[in-house]
């Protein structure tokens, strides 16, 4: 695994990358994943899956590309969208840090637990049906992309042939 | 008054002088060798009476050592003394002239000399004491560009002089006469020295010629004038038609009668008020009009562009805001999680340190807190934002409306200049045309009524009349006939003296070629053709003698001496030093019956005659030695020796 | 003696004084008029106007420094005048056809007289035939020898020709004199460029420039003609350089704070601004700034998701090119009251640095915007500051 850029303190971030990437809204997104997965395949979720979600759900055109239904068969769809794949494992590294901070984040509060098999639901789980008060359809988007991941996850194959296709290494 | 010569006299430029003295009423003789300045003298004459044009020449000597000329005169016992400086350095006549009355003697050194008065002074100075009445006619500039010309001992000093070179011409009888301009002077003047005029003649003669150009103005205006009457009929017709045309007089106006016709053009020339309303300068109230609307136009543009830049700062807010509220919303997913991690800096996983803490609740909190205040900045700017556009628009809408006011104002406005410019060209045209029906009638009228011009041309040919009466020109011919007859009268019997060729005829002084006929049976016979150096020179002298007889006896305003520079060149050249001479010579009697004569004219003259002659020759009788006043040979001139040594002293 | 000198000198100085400035004056006339005229001084005239070398206007002029002369039919000025007139058309009869001649003069012109019936102003009384009848007797008499030459070029036109050329003759008398033409000049589009009461401040500009190029004109021989498109090119110029200053003029009026805006502004940048006591429309220009690119980099972030540390080094340089110029104005001004005036113009001096100075590169390319947005950005954060205590003066509300 190469090096990935360690993050800076909170607040010396800069801002856009600080709000835009923060914790929480990258700890929902991976726990939504989780969640779904857990659901379905009735077993932890895959650390390596978690560093999958925001790479695939962030970028525009990548989550635009990301398949309707979860049945969807996983080498059809890469073969069908192998230039978006091509950039992926480089766009996984460089969220590397976001996505270890947003698990830290999630640990740290209860949210998710990580047991040798992976992540599994916390003693004190994210509101995830909660109504927030603000919204737009960029996030919820993002939201129903990265629960359709976990779903997706669950319906296919082993860890070691998704993360192949993906290109990424464990 | 009787004015002649006291003295001649030379100032050095150390100075000292040189006089030579001359007896009054008698004959003066100054004697010499060449070379000797004899000539000089009546140079110098000239030169003093304030000829301009000339200097006196003599050569090196008298250039280099004279300072000053001078004459004494003798008006009747009182002294006039005149001096004038020697050429200036470059060879022109000095223009300073000591002029001073009342001198007893010669003065006895130049120091006092300055100038005092000009050429043109010196001569109205010498008029009076010769007695030359005021006779200055001031022309009327429109009709003659001649100057006034007048008698003055400019002219009476004519009579006076014969130099060297024009005693024995044929061709010159008076002093100067064939130099520009002098021949006709002497012509004119003539009559009045020899008293066959008054002294107002000149007055009225230049009066007359005024009167005469102005009548001719005058009668060829009249002519103008009666030429356009004669042609009346026409020329009003043709008015009328063109009154009709500018709208003067209704088109349906005819006239039966030339009276009737000339009522209608009255009227029609009579003055009108204008038809519209007098405009104040319209090209100004557009330019301001045109000016008001730049700065609309201005004004206008500077709203819209900050019009556009508002809505900029609008837009680009929008997008802003809309960036906000994403990361707004992102960063509110912290609502998701439930109560406070423990240990940021630590991980939950290894219980190891973290180099970089992971961000606390309170730390997302925080900064979802700060984004929602810049937006509630953003949200507040906002109305503020749409206030001032709005604002602006309307102010737009304003200024809009302005714009399109003035714009219809300057629409109106070159309408009605147009309007206005060509009810002006219809007025100026009904103006030009009144002008030329009143002109008309006003000829007309002046023409009928037999005033006027008609009046003022009668005036002037009644004033022309007087004064060719006054002047009489036929009396003046008969007063010269009467004079010149005894001119010539006098010019037989000195001749028949002389003995000169033709002396045996009656002979006369021709006034119009300035010269001396004879009458013979043949014919008249005039000075050149009667031939032989020996009759000119004495012809000269016997026309001189002759004139100046007359002058005395009717005491004419011309100086009463004559100067005569070597008669005997006729019989012994001037390049031969005769010396003294004897008695047996034709030549010799002939020379000796001229001094004789001159000597005579003096003694027998009733007013007293002065005459100086300068000459080489030197008669053995006692009268000549008598009549003797400077013999200048032995070393002796005009410039003494002395002079010459001090100037080489000097240098 | 000294005094009569002197007079002369100064009269005819303020003559070619005149003649240059009254050239601009009439320039003005001919400014944003849509002909490429050109104007030339000592060319074909005292003053021509001319398209490719062909006279439209010739004018003579003639400034005494008193209203005592006059343009009678004896004047020196008129017969001078006409002579040079007279030999051109002389040489060139088709001049009269399409040229105009004026004669501006600061004299006037005695009623009746020849120049009088040659005045534009009162067509009606305008006129050349009789102008030219009293002129012919005029010259035909004339014994003032100086003006001989004058008479015998005006005879040695035919009767015809004379009529003519006085046709196409202008007699501007009682024109403005040298000090009146400030007047004249500003009244011209110097008006309309520039602020209300700025005329002459404008005019000072435009004859700043006008004098030099009079100069460069005259220098070549012949003497060369200037453009009006030149003098329209400057005129935009004075107008630029007028706002701007108009807004300088702005800033120094935002020392007093605008509490109408502060009641509604709370954000850190702002307060920045106006610790510094900058205002107005550079406050606008600075929100502008901040929100492009705040929504730039926003954006780009959101859609791109390339975390490769671009944003974290720019906000780095901003802030070490930033920092050293900060710390030597607070060096500077260590003793200084908070409030004092020097602060804020240093301040103002570090914020001017930023405005148009910072040309740094983001993901290879420069935007003014991004830099100066940025530093807003990271003024936002009190990152960086433009007043000394900027620290304490600008907490965020609740901080």
């Amino acid at each position: 695994m190469a090096e990935a850029r360690s993050l800076l303190p909170w607040h010396n971030r800069p801002s856009e990358e600080a709000a835009l990437l923060n914790p929480a809204f990258c700890g929902e997104l991976i726990a939504r994943a989780a969640q779904e997965y857990e659901r379905l395949a009735e077993r932890p979720f895959p650390l390596p899956f978690a560093f999958l979600i925001l790479p695939l759900v962030l970028h525009l055109p990548t989550r635009q590309a990301l398949p309707g239904r979860a049945n969807t068969t996983f080498a059809t769809w890469s073969a069908d969208h192998d230039v978006l794949l091509a950039e992926l494992p480089e766009r996984a590294m460089s969220l590397r840090a976001v996505t270890r901070e947003a698990l830290l984040f999630l640990v740290q509060h209860k949210a998710l637990a990580l047991g040798p098999d992976g992540l599994s639901r916390g003693v004190s789980p994210l509101k995830l049906s909660a109504k927030l008060p603000v919204d737009s359809e960029d996030v919820a988007s993002t939201r129903r992309a990265a629960g359709l991941l976990g779903r997706w996850f669950a319906n296919q194959g082993t860890v070691t042939t998704i993360l192949q296709t993906m290109g990424v290494t464990p | 008054m009787t004015l002649q010569l006291r003295a001649i006299a030379l100032y050095s430029h150390s100075d000292e002088r040189r006089e030579v003295m001359f007896d009054l009423g008698c004959l003066n003789i100054v004697t010499g060798g060449p070379q000797t300045g004899k000539s000089s003298l009546l140079r110098i004459v000239d030169y003093c009476w304030g000829r301009s044009d000339f200097v006196v020449s003599g050569g090196g000597v008298i250039r280099d050592t004279v300072a000053w000329f001078s004459i004494l005169l003798d008006r009747d016992g009182e002294g006039i003394f005149i001096a004038r400086p020697n050429a200036e350095p470059g060879g022109r006549s000095s223009d300073e002239i000591y002029f001073q009355r009342n001198v007893a003697v010669l003065p006895d050194s130049s120091k006092g000399f300055h100038k005092n008065v000009t050429a043109d002074g010196l001569r109205d100075h010498l008029s009076i004491l010769l007695g030359i009445s005021e006779n200055v006619y001031e022309p009327d500039r429109r009709t003659t560009q001649r100057p006034a010309l007048e008698a003055s001992a400019s002219q009476a000093i004519f009579f006076c002089l014969q130099a060297q070179y024009e005693i024995a011409d044929p061709r010159l009888l008076f002093h100067r006469q064939g130099e520009d301009g002098i021949t006709a002077a002497i012509r004119d003047t003539l009559p009045y020295f020899v008293g066959a005029m008054g002294d107002d003649h000149y007055i009225n003669q230049k009066r007359y010629a005024d009167a005469r150009a102005r009548l001719r103005d005058r009668e060829r205006e009249f002519n103008d004038a009666q030429a356009l009457s004669s042609k009346a009929s026409v020329t009003a017709e043709s008015l009328l038609g063109e009154a009709k045309r500018v709208g003067l007089v209704p088109p349906d106006v005819f006239a039966d009668t030339p009276v009737q016709l000339r009522e209608i053009l009255a009227t029609a020339a009579a003055p009108r008020e204008r038809a519209y309303a007098k405009m104040d300068d319209p090209a100004a109230d557009l330019t301001d009009l045109e000016d008001r609307r730049q700065r609309l136009r201005e004004e206008l543009q500077n709203i819209r562009d900050e019009i556009g830049d508002l809505k900029r700062l609008e837009r680009e807010a929008s997008d802003y805001v809309a960036e906000a509220h994403e990361q707004q919303v992102r960063l509110s997913a912290i609502g998701l999680v439930s109560g406070e991690g423990d240990h940021p800096d630590r991980c939950p996983l290894c219980e190891s340190h973290l180099a970089t803490p992971v961000p606390s609740v309170t730390d997302i909190t925080r900064s979802l807190a700060g984004l929602g205040r810049q937006l509630n900045s953003v949200h507040r700017d906002n109305p503020r934002l749409q206030g001032r556009i709005a604002e602006l628009e309307a102010k737009r809408t304003d200024i809009e409306g302005l714009h399109r006011a003035v714009q219809s104002d300057i629409a109106a406005r070159i309408a009605d200049n147009e309007r206005l410019r060509i009810e002006q060209d219809q007025f100026t045209e009904q103006a030009r045309i009144a002008g030329r029906i009143g002109y008309y009638l006003e000829n007309v009228r002046t023409v009928t009524s037999n005033d006027g011009l008609k009046l003022e041309v009668a005036r002037l040919r009644a004033e022309v009349a007087a004064l060719e009466k006054k002047l009489d020109l036929d009396l003046l011919e008969e007063r010269l006939t009467t004079a010149l007859g005894f001119v010539g009268r006098d010019l037989t019997d000195i001749a028949g003296t002389l003995a000169l060729e033709h002396g045996n005829n009656p002979l006369r002084l021709d006034r119009r070629r300035l010269t001396v006929v004879a009458d013979t049976i043949k014919g008249p016979l005039m000075l050149p053709n009667i031939g032989s150096g020996a009759n000119w020179v004495g012809y000269h002298v016997a026309a001189h003698l002759a004139l100046h007889k007359l002058f005395r006896a009717r005491h004419r305003p011309v100086p009463a001496f004559l100067m005569l520079d070597q008669p005997s060149q006729a019989y012994y050249p001037p390049d031969r030093d005769v010396g003294e001479v004897d008695v047996h010579d034709e030549d010799q009697i002939a020379v000796t019956r001229l001094y004789q004569l001159l000597l005579d004219y003096c003694t027998t003259t009733e007013t007293p005659m002065q005459i100086i002659v300068v000459d080489h020759v030197e008669l053995l009788q006692d009268w000549f030695r008598g009549a003797m006043r400077q013999r200048w040979r032995d070393g002796i001139k005009l410039v003494p020796v002395s002079w010459l040594s001090q100037e080489v002293d000097e240098e | 003696m000294a005094d009569g000198t002197d007079f002369s000198a100064a009269g005819s100085a303020a003559g070619y004084l005149y003649q240059a400035r009254l050239a601009l004056a009439l320039c003005l006339r001919h400014a944003n008029s849509g002909t490429p005229v050109e104007v030339g001084i000592e060319r074909l005239d005292d003053i021509s106007f001319e398209i490719n070398g062909t006279p439209l206007e010739l004018l003579q002029t003639k400034h005494h420094l008193d209203r005592a002369a006059s343009l009678s039919d004896y004047s020196v000025d008129l017969w001078k005048t006409l002579r040079i007139w007279s030999e051109a058309t002389q040489v060139d009869p088709s001049l009269p056809q399409r040229t105009c001649f004026v004669l501006v003069t600061t004299g006037v012109t005695p009623e009746g007289q020849a120049a009088a019936k040659l005045r534009s102003l009162h067509l009606c009384t305008r006129d050349p035939v009789g102008a030219a009848d009293t002129l012919t007797k005029v010259a035909e008499g004339g014994r003032n020898a100086a003006l001989l030459p004058a008479y015998s070029a005006f005879l040695a036109l035919t009767p015809t020709m004379r009529i003519a050329l006085l046709s196409a003759v202008e007699v501007l008398d009682g024109h403005a004199t040298l000090a009146d033409l400030n007047q004249v000049i500003e009244d011209g589009p110097l008006r309309i460029i520039a602020p209300r009461g700025k005329a002459a401040q404008a005019r000072e500009l435009l004859e700043g420039w006008w004098w030099p190029r009079i100069c460069t004109a005259l220098m070549e021989k012949p003497s060369a003609p200037i453009s009006i498109l030149d003098l329209e090119a400057k005129l935009d110029d004075i107008r630029d350089q007028m706002k701007r200053d108009a807004l300088v003029a702005d800033f120094e009026h935002a020392d007093l704070p605008d509490t109408h805006e502060a009641e509604y502004e709370g954000r850190p940048f702002v307060r920045q601004l106006k610790a510094i006591g900058v205002g107005g429309n550079r406050i606008q220009f600075a929100k502008r700034d901040f929100y492009r690119a705040f929504a730039q980099r926003s954006k780009w972030v959101r859609e791109h998701v390339v975390l490769d540390g671009e944003i974290t080094h720019f906000e780095a340089t901003l802030i070490e090119e930033w920092q050293p110029r900060f710390e030597r104005m607070r060096e500077r001004h260590a003793g200084e009251p908070t409030d004092s005036t020097t602060l804020r113009h240093a301040g103002q001096d570090l914020y001017q640095w930023v405005e148009s100075d910072t040309h740094f590169p983001f993901r290879a390319q420069v935007h003014r915007f991004l830099n100066v947005g940025s530093y807003h950005m990271l003024a936002n954060e009190l990152k960086v500051g433009w007043h000394r205590d900027f620290a304490d003066l600008c907490k965020d509300e609740d901080g």
